[in-house]
């Protein structure tokens, strides 16, 4: 499985619901939501949030925490899952 | 000059001239010479040089207020960018001002609202984030930290980053870079428009895929 898959597990589990705005694949919780951005020039994975479906439907979203792929996979799962648990569950 | 006393200078210390002829005319009543700033009679105080500000500092026609002005805004925008040096010497009786442009942060100097940001992100080189903060503040499009994740509510001042939302489909934000393995501070230019794009500290297009 790959590693994108993985992390949209990862939010399925903790009962983010998944919604699709203009054709994008996005996760929603409490009225903001989210997509997992990989880029390259960083080498790292971004949580990406947007406060309202406005915003969402707009692509006005806010950059929130950084994963960099020298965390290995395991690395990024462990603290994705953490940093979800943590900061991103009920807004 | 009218409402904004910070940005403009008015050549007479009297009434504000408007258009290019009724300045000229201003120009030739009060005798100033070809070589005055009054040749650009609109022009702003944040799209004169430091060479002009300089003319102005040591004229003798300017007043004490504009020089005030001039000095109050070489203070937000230069001193604090490390791009001029100088020696006040109190506005009263005599100004000396040293300037030097090397290291001067001449593209936040240059930019004209967000929409200018957007259009020409290449003016965000070289700014670093406490002066775009300040900038930003300053010119009244009140940064916020960021409202989401382990930075959510964490003030600049504090390591956070900030962020401006405008037009209802725009943001720029400041990123500190990741709490992982080293940080990348970086700014992101988003619109309906242009789409997303990340900017290193030093304008580098942040390659995306």
């Amino acid at each position: 499985m790959e590693l994108q898959q993985k992390i949209e597990e990862i939010f399925l589990d903790l009962k983010f619901e998944k919604v699709v705005i203009n054709g994008d694949n996005l996760m929603m919780n409490s009225g903001i939501y989210y997509k997992i951005t990989f880029v390259k020039g960083l080498k790292s994975y971004i949580i990406e949030y947007a406060n309202s479906y406005d915003e969402a439907a707009n692509n006005v979203f806010e950059d929130g925490d950084i994963y960099p792929i020298s965390l290995g996979e395991v690395g990024i799962i462990n603290k994705l899952t953490d940093d979800l648990t943590k900061y991103y569950l009920n807004g | 000059m009218e409402n904004n006393p910070l940005r403009y200078v008015d050549p007479s210390g009297h009434a504000p001239c408007y258009s290019e002829s009724s300045c000229k005319q201003l120009d030739e009543k009060l005798g100033l010479s070809s070589k005055s700033v009054y040749e650009t009679p609109t022009k702003r105080v944040d799209e004169m040089s430091p060479e002009e500000l300089w003319n102005i500092l040591n004229s003798d026609y300017a007043t004490r207020d504009e020089k005030a002005q001039i000095m109050n805004y070489i203070g937000v925008h230069y001193v604090l960018g490390g791009g001029l040096i100088g020696e006040v010497k109190g506005l009263t009786s005599s100004i000396k001002i040293g300037i030097f442009t090397k290291g001067t942060s001449n593209s936040l100097h240059s930019i004209k609202g967000l929409d200018d940001i957007l259009s020409e992100p290449s003016k965000l080189k070289g700014v670093k984030a406490d002066e775009l903060y300040k900038y930003l503040k300053d010119n009244g499009y009140n940064p916020q930290p960021l409202s989401g994740g382990s930075l959510k509510g964490k003030a600049f001042e504090d390591g956070g980053g900030f962020k401006v939302n405008w037009g209802g489909d725009r943001i720029l934000q400041y990123h500190p870079g990741s709490r992982h393995h080293g940080d990348v501070p970086y700014y992101k230019l988003s619109s309906g428009k242009t789409g997303t794009q990340r900017y290193d500290m030093k304008g580098n297009l942040i390659e995306h895929f």
